[in-house]
């Protein structure tokens, strides 16, 4: 039968994990010989066995999707029908998954070879629900179509006989191939024009012109090959002003499928509404959604906070502060700046880094369970709308929303979104919510600079804040992250239990990470920032801090700030609340409590209150939050984007805010 | 179709599969095979997991119960660019 004569060629093809090497095996039993396809590291397996009189010669073609030659193993099975021209190919298909399967069968109708369609797991199929009708199908698509449990050995013998049957007789082969780039013809026609004369056995011109447009890179390279010069620019011409074309190729493919699927399949549990489906109408629904990603995320942040804060202020009183003590005591004898690089330095850093700990790990554990029961990615999804328009992903909120306790956590809960665009706007945005700290510092600052009047000018700053954090999000998605397509498509899983050991890893794995990674440059920082504030060892008006604010005074008149206020920003840096330790230091010698509220009410003019308090909204990170800002970005260019980012904004809008209150009148500008 | 379902993407910005199934009378199985086809052709992208480790490699793959994590995808700059209509003249 087969070209040789002497036996019947039969090529089993079939998707990945269909039940094609079953059937082989099943087929061939121990007759098998394996070896390799010429000039690739991919298995070739073939066996034979009489069947029905005549000697069946079987080869296990690799499985694949579909027969662009964009993998080895779709090229091998295209390269086995063109060239080895088998007598007849069986397509085993699931039959749980069969539109997916037919697109497959789509393609092979396009070559030159009859097609048996073996139907596997029929019984997988019946209990998803499925109910197809194989005489139907094979009506509608023109070709023999067994069923098959090969699992179960069921189907097997009817399959090779109309296998044997067709190869015997070819002529009977008349399917219903699918009419595809029917938007395209015209096209289709200048290419074989083109091509006339040009393609070479084994392709058959209409095909190889419907993969040209399809962009198939194996054929491209053919034509080229084929094609003089002149020709072959005409066909590059043609290829670009159509290359979107394989998506109507593909879409008539769809169409076709979509046709025998209607005619042969029917779904019973189709309308069936599970529980996720129920509980989504619910999470899902613009409003009530919305309603509940609120409630969940002020429990989280109540949580974080309610939990990790009076935890954290526990570990500094009760853990650090007592260390530093000791350690001051014990080194006592030594020169004093020993006792203050281990004491203040060493073990501030390092004090910092452990208190951080608890408010981590009470937030990773809080977004592990969201995440592992499947409500995040419905909390990213309702959100996603409002978060586009600044260029983020919905998932971005939920950081974004516990940078108000701190902004570390923020940059590093920027890890849940999976776009690497999304995940670098949310770090670069991070700082800019007005974390804890600084909400702390504008408490105790705005009733000593305004009195009456703090709550409204706190109130206009965080107002103020967000308004500046969203202007930069749009600014940033219409500049760095320009022509960027944000549209984004979501799987949602279904609702989980989620796995203690899972939750308890991811904890371990992440807190371990940021002391690991952050906690060393929080240390190096403080070592920095305290030998700064210390030498030459003559008082902190002396030091090279207060040399370093005074060389900064130029700047400093612009913003109407005077060093000392500029030293109280930069000492923020280590941790805002510094600022206020700063100010008490340089205005007052030390007092940080009423007694600095009075001599700062005495002796600041409000336009330069104002500016300050704006400064040190939006001023640079801490230190904290810059070394997660490297850990998450894994750059020191992102990195330092994002603080020169802020640095500017702060300033710009201190000056701002500085020019506009003297403009409104001298009241402002002076005591 | 798979033009259909490309522009429906790109005008909503956001979309999920269920939903996405039912605005478009389909199965979501038959959507889900239709985003793998476009991201075959290039049109889609599929995210990666936030997961830094892949799952293959994970010591924790007997205890983690089905994947919570969402499957997302984008739409690629050719994605968004095959809904441009063609300038005139075009060969």
């Amino acid at each position: 039968v087969s070209a040789a004569g002497t036996a019947t060629l039969i090529g089993i093809a079939g998707q990945p994990n269909v039940g094609k090497s079953t059937v082989f095996n099943l087929v061939t039993g121990l007759s098998q010989h394996i070896g390799n396809w010429p000039g690739k590291t991919i298995e070739r397996r073939e066996g034979a066995v009489r069947f029905d009189g005549s000697t069946l010669r079987i080869v296990d073609l690799p499985g694949t999707y579909s027969l662009t030659a964009s993998s080895p193993e779709e090229r091998i099975t295209r390269g086995f029908i063109l060239c080895e021209r088998p007598d007849v190919i069986v397509m085993i298909a699931d039959a749980a998954a069969l539109e997916r399967n037919l697109y497959l069968l789509a393609e092979l109708l396009a070559l030159p070879v009859p097609v048996v369609l073996g139907l596997n797991m029929m019984d997988v199929a019946e209990a998803q629900g499925f109910q197809i009708a194989p005489d139907v199908l094979a009506a509608a698509l023109g070709l023999p179509v067994i069923p098959l449990v090969a699992s179960r050995a069921e189907g097997v013998s009817p399959l090779l006989r109309e296998a044997l049957r067709l190869a015997r007789e070819p002529a009977r082969f008349s399917p219903s191939r699918p009419e595809i780039a029917a938007l395209h013809r015209e096209e289709i026609a200048q290419l074989r024009e083109l091509l006339a004369g040009h393609v070479r056995a084994p392709y058959e011109p209409g095909w190889f012109a419907t993969k040209l447009l399809e962009g198939d890179p194996e054929v491209l390279e053919l034509a080229r090959s084929w094609l003089p010069d002149g020709e072959r620019h005409t066909l590059q011409a043609l290829l670009d002003a159509h290359k979107d074309a394989g998506l109507d190729i593909a879409g008539d493919r769809y169409e076709w499928i979509a046709r025998m699927m209607r005619a042969a399949v029917t779904h019973a549990h189709i309308d069936r509404v599970s529980l996720t489906d129920r509980l989504d109408r619910w999470a899902l629904h613009p409003i009530w959604g919305m309603l509940l990603l609120l409630a969940v995320s002020a429990l989280v942040f109540a949580i974080t906070f309610g939990v990790g804060a009076p935890a954290q202020e526990w570990l500094d009183r009760g853990g650090v502060e007592p260390l530093r003590a000791w350690v001051a005591t014990a080194l006592s004898g030594t020169p004093r700046w020993v006792a203050g690089l281990l004491a203040n330095g060493v073990l501030g850093g390092a004090g910092i880094v452990a208190t951080f700990v608890p408010i981590l790990m009470v937030f990773f554990t809080a977004l592990a369970v969201l995440e592992a029961s499947g409500l995040f990615a419905r909390a990213a999804y309702v959100m996603h709308r409002f978060m586009r328009v600044i260029g983020l992903h919905g998932k971005s909120f939920l950081p974004l929303f516990l940078g108000f306790g701190c902004n570390v956590p923020a940059v590093m809960g920027a890890r849940v979104v999976e776009e690497p665009n999304g995940r670098l706007l949310t770090i670069l945005l991070a700082p800019l919510v007005p974390c804890s700290a600084r909400l702390a510092v504008l408490a105790f600052l705005a009733p000593a600079f305004f009195g009456r009047a703090a709550l409204p000018v706190a109130v206009g700053l965080v107002t103020a804040n967000l308004a500046v954090l969203a202007a930069t999000g749009v600014a940033l998605n219409r500049t760095a992250f320009r022509g960027r397509p944000m549209p984004f498509i979501m799987e949602l899983p279904l609702y989980h239990v989620p796995n203690a050991r899972v939750i308890a890893r991811f904890v371990w794995d992440n807190t371990f990470a940021f002391l690991r990674k952050a906690g060393t440059v929080i240390v190096l920082v403080s070592v920095f920032v305290w030998a700064a504030a210390y030498f030459p060892g003559t008082g902190v008006e002396q030091s090279y801090l207060a040399r370093f604010g005074r060389a900064l005074a130029p700047l400093g008149s612009v913003l109407g700030l005077d060093w000392r206020m500029l030293v109280a920003l930069l000492a923020g840096f280590l941790a805002r609340e510094n600022a206020i330790a700063t100010l008490g230091i340089l205005y007052t010698g030390g007092a940080s409590g009423a007694g600095l509220a009075e001599t700062l009410a005495a002796q600041v003019p409000p336009a330069t209150a104002l500016s300050f308090l704006t400064a040190i909204m939006l001023f640079i990170p801490c230190a904290a939050t810059v070394a997660a800002m490297r850990q998450e970005t894994h750059s020191w260019r992102w990195t330092l984007f994002g603080v020169t980012l802020v640095l500017l904004i702060a300033f710009g809008a201190a000056a701002v805010v500085y020019h506009v209150c003297g403009a409104m009148g001298p009241g402002l500008a002076h005591v | 179709m798979f033009r259909v379902l490309l522009g429906v993407l790109v005008a909503e910005g956001v979309a999920e599969v269920q939903t996405l199934a039912r605005s478009l009378n389909l199965g979501a199985a038959q959507v889900r095979w239709m985003l793998d086809e476009l991201r075959r052709l290039g049109y889609l992208e599929e995210l990666e997991s936030g997961c830094s480790q892949a799952c293959e490699d994970c010591p924790l793959r007997a205890a983690c119960s089905p994947p919570a994590r969402a499957r997302g995808w984008r739409v690629t700059e050719r994605g968004g660019g095959a809904l441009r209509p063609r300038p005139a003249g075009s060969v």
